[in-house]
């Protein structure tokens, strides 16, 4: 056997994790593993057809159903679905555990990498479809950006979902209250609303939810006429660079324990 | 070569903590078959697991450039991927990338034949088990770990299987762990007596045996 790079390493433990994962998950169904991309895509569309076309015309700046697009795919799917993914990922670290080429790391990642992907997929497929059949121009001003503000709300959802992983074996209550929080995250995290529709003092007190920026960074870097009040990136970086921390360092002095379970 | 540079291994226990290993120094050559004596509950399957990788050190370190197996008849199979997607999956984990080749050894080491597309879920254990160790056979591993005695199963081409090992033994190891030395014989030449908190290496296996026989006896 030759030796393997660090890196070759860990992108042959990935892609090995993640063909086991979608065969875990989707394979007793009929159309298999195209779930994987159908799942967050039927969510993504149920929100769009409930709050798209209600022939709201009030932004002005953008066709509803893509203003509806740009808020769930990023709440939804890269942040809500990488965080509760990645906080129950000790679920099947059992299952993995005869094989010493995986840690409880890999499953976090591989996790966090493959909702980020099947996210983008499945805004490629919406937004093709939304040219195709509503005439809407999908594609972001600022393609890369937005891409990017996407990924560091993936980060976050990796970095709160380790955390809440690495702290389930004290308490399982814990993964419960995380849950029952994402409902009102949803209402405070300027989600149905762009932050310029709120008005003070309410709007700084909003401002201080770290998620309501980055939901706001890809608004405006997706819509050419948007203009965020409040966005800040440092501010985001801030959180970010501080839950990431929080998480590496919990699954630094717990992961054993989690794993001896 | 294995080293086992001062190794502690303690779990979490309701009342405290129970401690397994204490400062524990070891070297296993290469190329030497290695018995792990200890009686039941003595933390052999546990040091097997610590130098297979699988289990991890409370202090200290294990250093090895060897390719190892898993325990063996430990595989665990994820029952939705069929016996060919399982077999990709531990060769990529490897990084094995001749599946092809992989795959065909291991058709002529067990009975799967043309069920290779078939799902795991509709093997029983009887069948499963030996699989285990054609798929091992075929990675080609410089260790091969078992806890417990070397089992061929109990299907009709068990001798090809011993006939398989017997051969791989020649250019690779095992380490086994056992707590009846008879168990071991017929592949091992050296052993690890698990004594209290401490592991001894013996390089030569009957003398273990004998260690193994006299603490065993005060107990």
């Amino acid at each position: 056997m030759k030796r393997r790079s660090l890196i070759a390493l860990q992108l042959d433990v990935i892609f090995a994790i993640f063909i086991r994962e979608i065969h875990r998950k989707f394979s007793d169904y009929k159309l298999g593993t195209l779930w994987a991309i159908l799942d967050p895509m039927v969510m993504v569309m149920v929100f769009v057809i409930l709050f798209g076309f209600k022939g709201r015309g009030e932004f002005g700046y953008v066709e509803p159903p893509l203003f509806i697009l740009a808020a769930f795919l990023p709440f939804k799917v890269m942040w809500n679905q990488t965080m509760k993914e990645c906080s129950n990922a000790n679920n099947i670290a059992r299952g993995l555990k005869s094989f010493r080429q995986i840690r409880l790391f890999d499953i976090l990642v591989t996790r966090a990498i493959v909702v980020f992907l099947t996210a983008l997929t499945v805004g490629v497929v919406i937004s093709f479809g939304f040219w195709w059949v509503l005439g809407i121009d999908p594609i972001p001003y600022r393609i890369l950006e937005t891409i990017f503000y996407g990924g560091t709300l993936t980060i976050f959802g990796f970095a709160i979902g380790t955390m809440v992983c690495m702290v389930t074996d004290i308490a399982k209550e814990i993964g419960k209250l995380i849950n029952i929080t994402t409902m009102p995250l949803l209402f405070i995290s300027a989600v149905f609303f762009p932050m310029s529709a709120i008005p003070e003092p309410y709007r700084g007190w909003l401002a201080y939810n770290p998620l309501v920026h980055p939901m706001e960074l890809i608004r405006e870097n997706w819509f050419y006429r948007y203009e965020s009040p409040v966005s800040d990136p440092v501010y985001w970086g801030y959180w970010l660079i501080g839950a990431l921390f929080m998480a590496l360092m919990t699954y630094r002095i717990r992961w054993r324990k989690v794993m001896a379970l | 070569m294995i080293r086992i540079e001062r190794l502690s291994k303690s779990y979490d226990i309701k009342k405290g903590r129970a401690i397994i290993f204490k400062d524990v120094n070891l070297t296993i050559p290469t190329g030497r078959s290695i018995a792990i004596l200890g009686s039941g509950g003595s933390g052999k399957t546990t040091l097997l697991n610590l130098i297979g990788g699988i289990d991890f050190p409370t202090i200290g370190k294990i250093k090895t450039e060897l390719d190892m197996s898993w325990p063996i008849s430990h595989l665990r199979y994820e029952k939705s991927m069929s016996v060919r997607q399982n077999i990709r999956f531990v060769a990529r984990l490897s990084g094995r990338e001749n599946f092809d080749h992989i795959e065909e050894e291991v058709k002529t080491l067990s009975l799967v034949g043309d069920r290779m597309s078939a799902r795991t879920q509709h093997f029983t254990v009887n069948e499963l088990r030996p699989l285990d160790m054609a798929i091992a056979l075929a990675l080609n591993f410089d260790v091969y770990l078992f806890d417990g005695a070397i089992n061929f199963g109990n299907q009709s081409n068990k001798e090809i299987l011993r006939a398989a090992f017997d051969k791989k033994m020649k250019t690779s190891q095992v380490i086994m762990a056992v707590d009846n030395p008879a168990q071991a014989k017929e592949y091992c030449d050296a052993s690890i007596v698990i004594k209290g908190n401490d592991a001894i290496y013996f390089d030569v296996f009957d003398e273990g045996v004998e260690e193994f026989k006299i603490s065993n006896a005060v107990n």
